[in-house]
């Protein structure tokens, strides 16, 4: 019916605008995607996912999971491929020892045991006030001090780095036990602790290696872990800006369990890190459990988002953060260990992936 | 098809009613006349391939003569576009989607090319305009206009584009050089029409075949001397031959749906080229579609005929598309070549569900000139 003979015996088809609205290109074509970089999986149409840190404004990740998901299997992963591929260096902030045998195994990297934790004597980088005020704040966070604690245990640093010495922490506290009570409470709180430090080694001489778990197994006191885990962050971050400033990522360090970090507020070096560090030629990927733990506006600030599946109110929780659509929100609830919601800056749809993790990242 | 099967019955019904052989002979030549170019074309296909339509490039500009007339189409590629059906509601696809065409289709004498290839996995869009002239003088500022204006309208959705050079269809078209050696097949018809023809000199049913095996023989003879090449298409090949849908009043949400599956079908197969030309439609179409109703209906209740009834709804309900929902007539043809049968029969299938039925055609040259 209507059907229209044209040039050279052409035959057309009448038709309405809506009859042909499933043929534009809206409902044809998928949204471009990166072809550079480091694959990461595969999308429901079974093209390539890649990750291509270097163009991402923040190169800073976020990999979200509950236990047992697969984080940590694919920060394994993205960290051997970047290694292998993009010649990055790697350190683990490791608490529970994990990616130990990877990191000597895979990467043949090294592996520091933080028993004893390294550079609080090394200040290269910062001014002794700076450093002092940052140790101070860090203990301050750890062990909850009040701010006259945290005022005298500054000035403690700041006379230890000042004569080259941590023993003179102590003796500075000791000194002034007559202003107050708490000064003594201090000292009781502090003295213990300052023995597991190691003065001998400086940061930069472990970040030479290529790859590196710092292990913090043998720190089985929780306080302890996250003070070894800030002190060495911030180590890391003082060190990796005295380099200067460079675009292109020349180290990811990946921190494990950094909701114990990050539920420590927003006073800290990592939180810091997502909120101003991006020309420093360095990255933190963190890893973690619940979306909650982490102050909501890193998840604005990061460069790209894993989240991988879990129970509903852990998936409802993401909604709240990310613009998950019903697919993506199905996807998170349904589907098997080994899938991933994938979100980079620049790309505001959320990519549903089946990821490919290398086997090794399974140790 | 349908108009072969009308002239078939009267070619019957004469036998039957009509007294006069003269009569009777004179409905069966009307008919063979009626078929001839579509057996030339299909047994001319067979034996020599496509045509070979000369083609060149002009800058960017791709010009291809079809005898007298020539056609100058312009490539646009669609590097990304910033939106997709899953950004949007139904009510916003719709509406998006809608503007888009309506907003592209602005010269009812170029034609619109919607052009889909997917090769290996890879997805590429194109926008192909074309105009269709005899002369020179006006193509080029015509095509330039209407590419500025198009430029404008795709970035207003969000589509960043580019123009590209024409594509070149090689993996869908196949040469091998002719073989030559079966003149004789094409001479024998001849001579045993010549013999029938002259030797029994009647005016008979056997006689007017003879003629007409010779009068689409001769230029086959003809061709096989200007042939030394035969071009081919490779794979599956699908046309459009019927739309349903536009007999149907879909609503926003069904509309989203169908292009939901469209979308997750063409993004599961691997190699294809789907290529839809759209055309503005006639403007006294609308009226001969109001007309045709109205006397259907009349038909209908004079002779208390359900099925001309029902027809007549049919009718009536394209019209009142037009109005309610303020959609356009378009002259559209859709084809779609894959390299495998799985993916033919995938798309055939998807293509069906939104109301285009799709078949094989007997023959291609009507499509080739879609892709030059």
């Amino acid at each position: 019916m209507f059907n229209k003979s044209g040039f050279l015996g052409e035959k057309e088809i009448l038709c309405l605008t809506g009859d042909i609205i499933p043929l534009t290109p809206f409902a044809v074509l998928t949204p471009s995607l990166d072809k550079e970089g480091i694959i990461v999986g595969k999308d429901e149409f079974n093209r390539k996912v890649y990750l291509d840190i270097d163009k991402l404004p923040n190169s800073h990740g976020i990999i979200t999971g509950t236990t047992g998901s697969g984080k940590s299997t694919l920060a394994r992963s993205l960290a051997f491929k970047i290694y292998k591929e993009k010649g990055i260096k790697i350190i683990f902030i490791d608490p529970h020892g994990e990616h130990a045998s990877f990191v000597r195994d895979v990467l043949k990297g090294k592996i520091i045991d933080l028993k004893n934790i390294p550079g609080i004597m090394d200040n290269q980088c910062y001014t002794p006030i700076d450093w002092s005020n940052e140790l101070s704040s860090i203990f301050s966070n750890v062990y909850n001090l009040t701010d006259f604690q945290t005022y005298i245990l500054q000035q403690a640093f700041l006379e230890a780095l000042d004569k080259g010495s941590l023993e003179n922490v102590p003796i500075y506290i000791k000194k002034n036990f007559y202003l107050s009570p708490l000064v003594k409470e201090l000292f009781f709180k502090i003295n213990p602790i300052l023995s597991i430090f190691n003065t001998d080694i400086e940061i930069s001489q472990i970040l030479e290696e290529d790859a590196i778990d710092l292990s913090l197994f043998s720190l089985q006191n929780r306080e302890l872990s996250r003070l070894a885990m800030l002190i060495v962050l911030n180590q890391i971050d003082m060190y990796m800006k005295c380099k200067g400033v460079r675009n292109k990522i020349d180290t990811v360090v990946i921190v494990d369990e950094a909701h114990r970090i990050f539920t420590l507020g927003t006073r800290n070096v990592l939180v810091r890190a997502y909120q101003e560090t991006r020309k420093f030629g360095y990255s933190f990927w963190s890893i973690n459990q619940l979306p909650g733990q982490i102050p909501y506006e890193l998840y604005q600030l990061a460069g790209f988002l894993f989240f991988l599946p879990g129970p509903v109110e852990y998936v409802k929780e993401l909604e709240s953060i990310a613009m998950l659509t019903e697919e993506d929100r199905d996807f998170l609830l349904y589907s098997i260990k080994g899938s991933a919601v994938f979100i980079k800056q620049g790309d505001p749809r959320p990519l549903r992936i089946i990821l490919e993790n290398i086997k090794e990242a399974f140790k | 098809m349908d108009k072969i099967i009308v002239l078939l019955l009267i070619f019957y019904f004469s036998l039957l009613v009509l007294n006069e052989k003269i009569l009777q002979i004179i409905v069966f030549i009307v008919l063979l006349v009626y078929l001839y170019p579509k057996i030339y074309l299909y047994i001319k296909e067979r034996l020599y391939g496509l045509p070979n339509y000369y083609s060149e490039k002009i800058g960017k500009i791709q010009k291809t003569t079809y005898g007298k007339q020539i056609k100058y189409s312009l490539y646009i590629r669609i590097k990304d576009s910033h939106h997709n059906i899953l950004d949007y509601s139904p009510i916003q696809f719709y509406g998006h989607s809608k503007l888009f065409i309506d907003g592209i289709i602005i010269d009812p004498n170029v034609r619109y090319y919607l052009i889909y290839l997917k090769d290996n996995s890879r997805l590429s869009a194109y926008i192909k305009i074309s105009y269709i002239t005899r002369k020179i003088d006006d193509s080029f500022s015509k095509l330039k206009t209407i590419y500025e204006y198009l430029v404008h309208h795709l970035e207003s959705f969000g589509i960043v584009n580019e123009i590209s050079d024409p594509i070149v269809y090689k993996y869908l078209i196949k040469e091998k050089s002719l073989d030559k050696k079966y003149l004789f097949l094409l001479i024998i018809p001849i001579l045993f029409s010549f013999y029938i023809f002259f030797v029994k000199l009647t005016v008979s049913y056997v006689n007017i075949i003879a003629l007409y095996i010779s009068l689409i023989d001769l230029p086959l003879i003809r061709d096989y001397f200007k042939n030394n090449e035969k071009t081919m298409f490779k794979g599956e090949i699908l046309e459009l031959y019927k739309n349903e849908v536009i007999q149907t009043v879909p609503t926003v949400n069904e509309i989203y749906r169908r292009s939901r599956w469209i979308y997750n079908i063409l993004n599961s197969l691997k190699d294809f080229l789907i290529i839809l030309e759209i055309r503005s439609a006639s403007e006294e179409i609308p009226q001969i579609i109001e007309s045709k109703s109205y006397r259907k209906y009349e038909l209908a209740t004079a002779l208390d005929k359900l099925s001309i009834l029902s027809s007549a709804e049919k009718m009536y309900t394209i019209s009142q598309r037009r109005l309610n929902k303020r959609e356009n007539f378009y002259n559209i043809r859709l084809i779609v070549f894959t390299k495998t049968k799985y993916e033919k029969d995938n798309i055939k299938k998807v293509l069906f569900s939104i109301g285009f039925k799709m078949k094989k055609p007997l023959y291609l040259t009507p499509i080739f000139t879609m892709l030059k």
